[in-house]
């Protein structure tokens, strides 16, 4: 048997259809980064959310702000663990294998093969952010008492909670995918995730601590977030809550858009105006 | 007449203080074109640049009359097999297949079945479902030449897709790579060191060396005339000479090897000349010179037979 021809129109070259060619890449990539360890740490994520969610119930009132900015607070470790295996994958391993040149070889660009992989590390990341806090959050509403009061309460609280969940993928997304561009040893990877949102976090915390300054605090990007999120939320902050929450929540949000836009630089200087990728 | 389907007008490419490319143009023709070259010739900075994976300093490529730098989508029509490891070892031939055929553009009503195709074609049975680092080295090239078919390309450039093979391997390369031109009219660019294959397969050849196209066009052309034929003959040191100085005389002699000579002449001169001059014809056969021998002369530059 031979290789009969094949009719198709590989590629259409107008923005929808470049649109869609990148979600078509988005679909496979999505689909092959989901491996047993992504499961397990989708699976326990969603276990430990509801785990939060059912004690965060037992409380007062029958929507809190308060238990879905702890959700949210939990989120970020577990995002942390999704993002390390991620940055193992997405990127390293195409250029350990050296499967990079495959796809470049392609009918796409590059930013194309960039945007793909950042689409489908969002949507891994989705899946234990956004997913999981609107099935609490409909939980949430279906369980109140049928009253306007209630209900209006909890319609307030949508935007705030898809926009936390979008900006903490963003900021998981665009750091991973630089640092799995970085190198081809994954665990390098892996580790440089462990090392912005963690160590790098004890580090500010130190520094902060030693010179006594409220705004090195922020370069612990969970801090950053959180001021965010709570000001997102329209919660009041407690005098007893450490002193960089009372900072103006523009300057965390200047941290984590800092931090997007420098991991987009770094990501842009290795594909496009480095050529030692392929070279 | 066969159509071009490549052109690189005067490429320039540095990396670092190492020029890669010094002001390369040539032409590729509908066939199968070898691209030859020592390590470091160039060979595959000239294919990234055809490819568009990597930009030149200055100059131009054209694919098909598409510039491949502005127009990325000329890939489709593309098929390419690198030299370095490129699969994805961790998932089997038809699942890699399958992910390369999508990310090229084929629809995926369409993507398994020409998956099945392609690796039926190339002789990939049941050992299609194992994880592809449990292949052979000679299993991956065909996983590799596989990749750039999955697609329907027109053209199909190979970077030394023959290099750590054991012989029967590379046989079953060479001749699938024939058979893509023979059978489908695929053209094919194959850029390798290893000049027997270009030799068995090509019939057009592109010759490089650091950095520069020393001698490109048909191997027959670039061969013919060049042919001669082997005498060997015995007789008085004088008659010898005087042999010897007929062939001279023509400007017909290629080398001299005590009573052996290399001529560039039909076989009824030959044994003319010897009846004339008094020698006795002891062997008489024909000489064909090799592409390795030519282009052992390109790379030192001096022209066959002065």
């Amino acid at each position: 048997m031979g290789i009969s021809p094949l009719t198709y129109t590989p590629w259409s070259g107008t923005r929808m259809g470049r649109l869609k060619n990148v979600l078509r890449i988005v679909f496979e990539e999505a689909k092959i980064r989901v491996t047993v360890w992504s499961l397990i740490i989708i699976l326990i994520t969603y276990l430990l959310v509801y785990i939060n969610a059912f004690y965060q119930a037992v409380r007062p009132a029958p929507i809190e702000k308060y238990g879905y900015v702890s959700t949210i607070g939990n989120l970020y470790l577990y995002m942390m663990l999704l993002s390390a295996y991620l940055a193992f994958n997405i990127i390293s391993r195409d250029l350990k294998n050296g499967s990079i040149i495959l796809y470049l070889s392609r009918p796409i660009t590059r930013i194309e093969y960039i945007v793909s992989k950042f689409l489908a590390v969002c949507f891994h990341l989705s899946l234990i952010t956004i997913v999981p806090l609107l099935l609490v959050y409909i939980i949430d509403i279906a369980s109140l008492p049928q009253s306007s009061k209630f209900i209006t309460e909890a319609s307030k609280l949508l935007l705030p909670l898809i926009g936390s969940a979008l900006l903490m993928v963003i900021l998981f997304g665009s750091v991973t995918i630089m640092l799995s561009s970085l190198t081809k040893d994954g665990k390098w990877a892996s580790a440089g995730v462990f090392g912005v949102f963690l160590i790098g976090g004890f580090i500010a915390e130190i520094v902060g601590s030693a010179l006594n300054n409220n705004y090195a605090y922020l370069f612990y990007l969970w801090n950053s977030v959180i001021i965010v999120v709570i000001n997102m939320f329209g919660m009041r902050i407690s005098p007893r809550s450490p002193p960089w929450y009372h900072l103006p929540w523009y300057y965390g949000l200047s941290i984590i858009i800092g931090a997007i836009v420098l991991s987009f630089s770094v990501v842009y200087w290795r594909f496009l105006r480095r050529e030692g990728i392929v070279a | 007449m066969t159509g071009e389907i490549v052109k690189v007008n005067d490429i320039t490419k540095r990396f670092g203080h190492v020029v890669a490319l010094d002001h390369v143009t040539v032409s590729f023709c509908e066939g199968i074109t070898g691209l030859l070259g020592p390590n470091g010739a160039g060979k595959t900075t000239l294919v990234k640049i055809i490819m568009g994976i990597i930009l030149p300093d200055s100059g131009e490529a054209y694919v098909l009359g598409n510039n491949v730098e502005r127009d990325p989508e000329v890939r489709a029509i593309i098929g390419y097999v690198p030299e370095q490891d490129c699969l994805i070892e961790e998932m089997n031939a038809v699942e890699f297949l399958y992910h390369m055929a999508i990310i090229s553009g084929v629809p995926r009503k369409d993507a398994m079945e020409r998956v099945h195709i392609v690796l039926h074609y190339l002789g990939v049975g049941d050992e299609r479902y194992r994880a592809i680092s449990t292949y052979s080295a000679g299993m991956k090239q065909k996983i590799k030449i596989a990749q750039a078919l999955v697609h329907d390309p027109q053209i199909i450039i190979m970077d030394e897709p023959t290099t750590g093979l054991d012989p029967q391997g590379r046989e079953e390369v060479l001749a699938l790579i024939y058979d893509l031109w023979k059978s489908y009219r695929k053209s094919i660019i194959l850029s390798t060191h290893l000049l027997p294959d270009v030799e068995r397969i090509c019939s057009h050849v592109v010759m490089m060396s650091g950095g520069r196209v020393i001698e490109a066009g048909p191997i027959e052309g670039m061969l013919r005339g060049l042919d001669g034929y082997v005498v060997r003959v015995g007789g008085s040191g004088e008659d010898v000479e005087k042999f010897a100085e007929v062939f001279r005389d023509k400007n017909s002699l290629i080398s001299r090897d005590d009573n052996v000579f290399v001529v560039r002449s039909e076989p009824s001169d030959i044994l003319r000349a010897a009846a004339e001059t008094g020698v006795q014809v002891r062997y008489l056969g024909r000489r064909r010179e090799s592409l390795e021998e030519k282009f052992v002369c390109a790379l030192a530059g001096d022209e066959y037979g002065d």
